[in-house]
């Protein structure tokens, strides 16, 4: 369903030596601190983080969702101010590309690369369920597989398996929403009121867990038939 | 709560009208309400009537170009129209996910049943047919939703 | 006055550099029409998953061909309405980033006033302020309206379509007869050689003397496409044999009721207005034999005829920022760009009556 997949990779608990494989940019002692602006908008509770290196300087939620997709401006602003930086000190933007509201995604998206057009910085992505399974290993040390699923269309739930070693395994699956909890019995099913959060997609991106894919992940092709017309013009009754 | 119909008939554009101004008293934000019928049953004419009664100043015609045109008025409108769709349509697809979940207006839409899947069982339907000779004279059926 | 203009209210990605509100610097468009060709229209989720990935492209694009430095720009200009939210709210998401990353104030430009203001990119047209009070017939894909021009940013709206769009209307006529999309070009192809007098469609609202709509605009002046549709569709299932041995007929007789409506009302708009200058927006404006008919309505009213430059009549980016620097060099300003507007008028609706 996503020929990225294997690119976000195992990098969860990846030792950061051998993290040079991953093409994001690492800190090394001659080069200044990489600061980072992170941003999580799959799902309605978005939000956005400040990382220097690795660590996470400042966060904010942002309830961006829907027709509200333009307050995130503002709120980049007020984070930045909030810790004494500007545009001008964020060397890399590091984007959650979902599966999730396309909205969110697609001006979370646009905007991370309207801010680092100018000096031509970098913007990596990371699915944002990838970084809520980073999240959840983090709490809970004994889990090795965790499913993270989120609302698809009526009636159905997209799904994606992650272990702690291997990333995410096999492809994002559209399951019945009476699946929930009972695909892949031996994971245990990420809590559905759990978002997502920017801080993780920051971490990710500095765990070397990013790519430098442009589009959200769209579990659901923009794809219709070819209208059909028949001889007298008028158009063939629905299949 | 059952699904309820109601069978009207109405013998000109302007009863059409007429009778969906007073079903828009009745829709609330965020309903989704598609229209069935023929090319020329006069779908387009009854989204008129509505956006009338919801406050809509604008002429309305048929969004067969964008297939989605929204309106403002006292209440917001979009008017989608399907017409060039067909099998297979998927609402996200479409770009419609937006419309169905997420409006605070109302939301017509023709041949809706183009996207049967992807829409949201607190659908309205109202359905269009010629009567008799009267080139305008049409029969309505309005399905309202359960509950 | 250096502006950078972006457009995605519909199905082009466009970035462009506008000096002083006419000199084109720059204009980078990304259509995809191709993307949206089997589908007989556009498809806004298509839409707005291209302009996501185009919007970086076509932004750098516009400040190379340029050869500026983003740091030269004194404004981002912006579409935010009207059009598809869905592809609207990409470019205002990518101008609104660049303006804050740049310092530079990010204005809102009405997409109908920025195909206005693409006259005026033709070198040789008049400064706004000697073209008015201008006459401005304009016509796309999704918009059909005549406007009277009084002054940059000063608009009064005469007529309006009250149902389908002209460029809709070739759309929907192409659907039937087979040709494909977009409408406009591929019927303007088909009609080559063809009897315009073959069918006499309808030209819409032909006995509205004396009305006017719910919002006070003179019927006379306002355009009704669906009627000829219809009779195109009757015609067809009467006549099924005609869409094979009368193609180029049926194509020529169908533009002609288009594009004659379309003069019709400019004449009429002509004759009751005190424009002397007259001019052509959008896509449809492409079109030969609409550009003949104005031209020949111009001689016979004496009236100046103002078309609109070729690369400049379907959606671009240059249009969007020409628009911006005329208001901005005019003293009345450009909102800014903060929400995205689906129905943003160019003419407030209480006013249209005035």
């Amino acid at each position: 369903m996503n020929a990225n997949r294997g690119r976000e990779a195992a990098v969860f608990f990846v030792p950061a030596r051998r993290a040079k494989i991953f093409r994001a940019p690492r800190k090394t002692a001659r080069v200044p601190r990489m600061k980072t602006l992170a941003l999580e908008f799959s799902t309605d509770a978005g939000g956005l983080a400040l990382l220097e290196d690795a660590r996470v300087v400042a966060a904010a939620a942002v309830a961006a969702g829907g027709r509200r997709s333009q307050e995130l401006f503002a709120a980049a602003a007020d984070l930045l101010a909030g810790a004494g930086w500007t545009f001008a000190d964020v060397g890399a933007f590091a984007v959650g590309r979902g599966p999730g509201s396309y909205t969110g995604l697609r001006v979370s998206l646009t905007a991370a690369h309207g801010w680092a057009l100018p000096e031509n910085k970098p913007v990596w992505t990371t699915s944002s369920a990838a970084a809520l399974a980073a999240e959840i290993f983090a709490e809970q040390p004994d889990a090795a597989r965790l499913v993270v699923s989120g609302a698809a269309r009526r009636g159905t739930i997209w799904a994606g398996l992650f272990g702690r070693r291997e990333g995410r395994i096999g492809d994002w699956r559209l399951l019945p929403e009476d699946a929930r909890g009972q695909a892949w019995p031996d994971a245990h099913w990420v809590a559905p009121d759990r978002a997502p959060r920017a801080e993780w997609v920051g971490r990710l991106f500095c765990a070397g867990g990013a790519s430098e894919e442009r589009q959200p992940i769209y579990l659901h092709p923009a794809v219709v038939a070819a209208p059909r017309f028949g001889a007298d013009g008028r158009p063939l009754p629905p299949a | 709560m059952e699904r309820t119909t109601e069978r009207l008939e109405t013998n000109s554009a302007a009863e059409t009208q007429a009778l969906a101004a007073r079903l828009a008293a009745e829709l609330p934000d965020g309903a989704v309400l598609c229209l069935h019928g023929e090319l020329g049953a006069g779908k387009t004419c009854f989204v008129q009537g509505l956006a009338k009664a919801l406050g809509v100043r604008r002429p309305v015609g048929s969004p067969t170009f964008t297939l989605i045109n929204e309106y403002k008025g006292q209440r917001a409108l979009a008017h989608v129209d399907l017409y060039r769709v067909r099998g297979a349509g998927d609402a996200f697809g479409l770009g419609l996910e937006d419309y169905l979940f997420r409006f605070g207006g109302i939301v017509a839409i023709e041949w809706a049943e183009r996207v049967a899947e992807s829409l949201p069982e607190t659908c309205w339907h109202v359905r269009l047919e010629a009567r008799g000779a009267g080139e305008q004279a049409r029969t309505v059926t309005i399905e309202r939703p359960a509950g | 006055m250096l502006v950078l203009g972006i457009e995605s209210s519909c199905d082009e990605t466009a970035a462009a550099v506008v000096r002083d509100g006419r000199a084109v610097l720059s204009s980078a468009v990304n259509s995809q029409i191709a993307s949206h060709r089997p589908y007989g229209g556009v498809v806004p989720e298509i839409a707005s998953r291209e302009h996501v990935g185009s919007f970086p492209v076509v932004a750098a694009e516009a400040i190379a061909q340029a050869k500026v430095a983003w740091n030269d720009l004194d404004a981002v200009a912006v579409t935010h309405g009207p059009g598809l939210v869905s592809s609207l709210l990409i470019g205002l998401s990518g101008a609104r980033a660049l303006g804050q990353t740049l310092g530079k104030p990010v204005w809102g430009v009405n997409h109908l006033e920025a195909h206005l203001a693409g006259t005026f990119l033709d070198p040789a047209a008049p400064p706004p302020a000697e073209a008015c009070p201008l006459l401005v017939l304009m016509v796309s894909g999704g918009h059909s309206c005549l406007v009277e021009m009084l002054g940059v940013g000063d608009y009064r709206l005469l007529g309006t379509t009250l149902d389908d769009a002209a460029g809709e209307c070739l759309d929907k006529g192409a659907n039937l007869l087979g040709l494909g999309y977009p409408g406009g070009p591929v019927i303007e192809r088909a009609a080559q050689g063809g009897d315009s007098a073959f069918v006499k469609f309808p030209r819409g609202m032909e006995h509205a003397r004396n009305r006017k709509t719910d919002n006070g605009l003179e019927i006379e002046m306002c355009f009704s496409f669906s009627g000829l549709k219809t009779a195109l569709l009757y015609h067809l299932k009467n006549h099924p044999a005609d869409r094979e041995q009368h193609l180029a007929d049926l194509a020529a007789s169908y533009q002609e009721a288009v594009m004659d409506s379309l003069a019709q009302r400019a004449e009429r708009a002509l004759k009751v207005t005190a424009a002397r200058t007259l001019a052509c927006v959008g896509g449809v404006a492409k079109n030969a034999s609409l550009r003949a008919k104005l031209e020949d309505l111009a001689r016979r009213h004496q009236a100046r005829l103002l078309l609109t430059p070729l690369a400049y009549c379907t959606d671009n980016a240059a249009m969007v920022a020409a628009a911006a620097g005329l208001r901005a060099l005019a003293g009345i300003g450009n909102p800014p760009a903060v929400e995205a507007d689906p129905s943003l008028p160019l003419v407030e609706e209480d006013s249209a009556a005035g």
